[in-house]
Formats: C-alpha cells, sequence, structure tokens
C-alpha cells in the first residue's frame, strides 16, 4: 500500500467493522477484519480502540468464553453519528479524488 | 522470544504509565495471544517486532512519547523511524528533498503568473470597468425603481381609499364603493411588489453573488495552472 492511513480514516475503518457485530467483537478479529481492507500490523490497533473507548464511540464488556474473560466493543449511539459523518465526509473527499485521477473537472 | 518473556518485558517497560492504562493494554495483548491462538503466537511475535515498540506505541498514543515528531500513523501502525532501517530513513529523505525544490520552482511560476494577471487587468480596466459601472447602474436602478413604484402605488391606494370615504359621507354611496375597490386592487399589486422585493433581497441577490464568486473562483483557478 502507498497510501498512508491517517488516524481518522483508520478510526473510521474500526468503527465500521465493529458496526458490523450487533453484540460486539474482539480485539484479534476486528484485526483480523480490518485486515481484509487495509494492511495493519498486529500493534496498530490497541490505542485505536482504547481512544475511542475513551471517547464513548465505543463500550466494553466482558465476557466468559473458553473459561477465560474475553473484553468485547460494542459501538455506541455516538459511535454511530461518527461513522456516519465518516462515511459522508469519505463519500465527498473519495469521488473528488476519482474525478480527479480520471481527468474529469470538479464542480 | 516467547509469549510470557514479551509479555513481561511489555509489563515492565509500561510501569511509567497510570496502572488502570497498564492493566488495560497487558490484558488486550494478553487475550489477543490466547483469541489467536498457539499457531499463529510466532507470527504475531514477529510481527509486533519487539515490545519496545509496542509499549512505544501505547505511550504515544496517551500523549507520553516525548518528541512526538518521531512517528506517525501509517497503515503499518505507528511508524517511528528510529525502528527503520538506516537505508529506508535516508531514502525518505532524499524524497524529501526532491519535493521541496520542485515545489519552489511552481512557487515562482505561479508568482510570475499572478503578475502578469495583474498587468493585463490594469491595461484593459477601461473595457471591464465600464461593464462593470453599467452592471451596477442597471441593478441599483431596478432596485430604486421597484422600492419606488411599490410606494407610489401604496400612497395612490391610500388617495383612492380616503377619496372614497369621504364620498360615502358627501357623494354618491357607488363612487364611494368604485374608489375603495380600486384602492384594495392598487394595494394587492403594491404589495405583490414587496413580496418580490423581498424575494430578490433574500434569494436573488446572494444567488448572484455566489455565482459571481464562482465564476472569480474558476478564472483564479485556471490561472493557479
Amino acid at each position: 500500500m502507498v497510501f498512508n492511513t491517517g488516524a481518522a480514516l483508520l478510526d473510521a475503518i474500526v468503527l465500521a467493522v465493529v458496526c458490523k457485530e450487533k453484540e460486539g467483537t474482539y480485539g484479534y478479529k476486528i484485526t483480523q477484519d480490518v485486515r481484509q481492507a487495509i494492511e495493519v500490523s498486529e500493534s496498530t490497533l490497541y490505542p485505536v480502540l482504547r481512544r475511542l473507548q475513551k471517547d464513548d464511540c465505543l463500550e466494553v464488556y466482558d465476557m466468559e468464553c473458553g473459561g477465560r474473560n474475553r473484553r468485547y466493543y460494542k459501538i455506541t449511539d455516538k459511535g454511530n453519528a461518527q461513522l456516519q459523518l465518516y462515511r459522508t465526509e469519505w463519500v465527498n473527499y473519495s469521488s473528488k479524488i476519482t474525478t480527479l485521477f480520471s481527468g474529469g473537472e470538479l464542480a | 522470544m516467547r509469549r510470557e518473556e514479551f509479555m513481561r518485558q511489555l509489563e515492565a517497560l509500561l510501569t511509567d504509565i497510570s496502572e488502570e492504562e497498564r492493566r488495560e493494554a497487558l490484558s488486550y495483548y494478553q487475550s489477543y495471544f490466547e483469541d489467536a491462538g498457539e499457531e499463529n503466537e510466532e507470527r504475531i511475535l514477529k510481527e509486533l517486532e519487539s515490545p519496545q515498540k509496542v509499549a512505544a506505541t501505547i505511550k504515544a498514543d496517551l500523549g507520553m512519547e516525548q518528541n512526538p515528531d518521531n512517528g506517525a500513523y501509517t497503515e503499518h501502525g505507528y511508524e517511528d523511524e528510529r525502528f527503520e532501517q538506516k537505508q529506508t530513513v535516508n531514502l525518505k529523505k532524499k524524497e524529501g528533498q526532491e519535493q521541496k525544490s520542485s515545489r519552489f520552482v511552481y512557487d515562482e511560476n505561479k508568482t510570475l503568473k499572478i503578475i502578469l494577471v495583474v498587468i493585463i487587468a490594469v491595461l484593459t480596466s477601461p473595457v471591464w470597468g465600464g461593464l462593470l459601472a453599467g452592471l451596477f447602474g442597471t441593478v441599483l436602478g431596478l432596485t430604486v425603481g421597484t422600492v419606488a413604484t411599490a410606494g407610489a402605488l401604496y400612497i395612490t391606494g391610500g388617495v383612492l381609499f380616503g377619496i372614497g370615504i369621504s364620498q360615502f359621507a358627501v357623494g354618491s354611496v357607488a363612487i364611494g364603493f368604485a374608489l375603495v375597490g380600486a384602492a384594495m386592487l392598487v394595494w394587492a399589486v403594491a404589495l405583490l411588489v414587496t413580496i418580490f422585493c423581498v424575494w430578490a433581497c433574500k434569494t436573488a441577490i446572494p444567488w448572484i453573488c455566489n455565482a459571481l464568486g464562482k465564476l472569480w473562483r474558476s478564472i483564479a483557478c485556471n490561472i493557479g495552472k
């Protein structure tokens, strides 16, 4: 990948991945899901998840799974609103870049 | 390095952050390894590179990193040039220098173009100055004309109404009714003109200003090219 993924885009991708799981999802799975779209290293997502949790965009709860506690992340209403904002901004941004790259004129 | 060793070193590196943050981070990586399963352990250890790098990533986000210029978010995670190989760093610096010099040339070209455009604008000012003055005069004339028309219609309506009422008292009732009716009609037209004025001020004028702004921007944009 030649393009860097900025902090906002990374937040948006993580919110989109967590949003898909109604019952919540966990760190390892989130990393694997994000990796279907962009290359991220295993250490990338912890700070992102922690920050989103502090910003009340994600909530966490622990659930027992196979004799141990697993931490689940779930999207909050605020997180959903934030994701909606990111979606709109992304459509705007990506369509402009696409137009530019294909040699079109911006309105 | 084994997973237990990795976790032990990470814990030691995180002693200078708050108890809560340390517990959160350690439990995250603990369950990360558990969820990944033993078969993935080696791959993950390799990708995490070192406990030092993971600790730096965690601290950077807590605003603890002393020099925030050292790293940035990339698709490979929080990247720090100090952890890159020397050759990569050198390559990056060279690219930066090239970019800087080409940008400088571009800026010079742009300044020249702007000077040229200003000279042309001054030389042709009699033409577009006249046009602009004409346009301004037309808009001003139309505005004053419309407002004056509305005012005149209101006054006419008022006069007709007054005469009509006085006809009820002294003259014929029929003429009185006719005049009051005429006054109402005139006022109706005056109201229509007023509504048009309000619409023009609220909608049409901002729209024209916007269109002019767009035109100016596209001209400026083409000059920039």
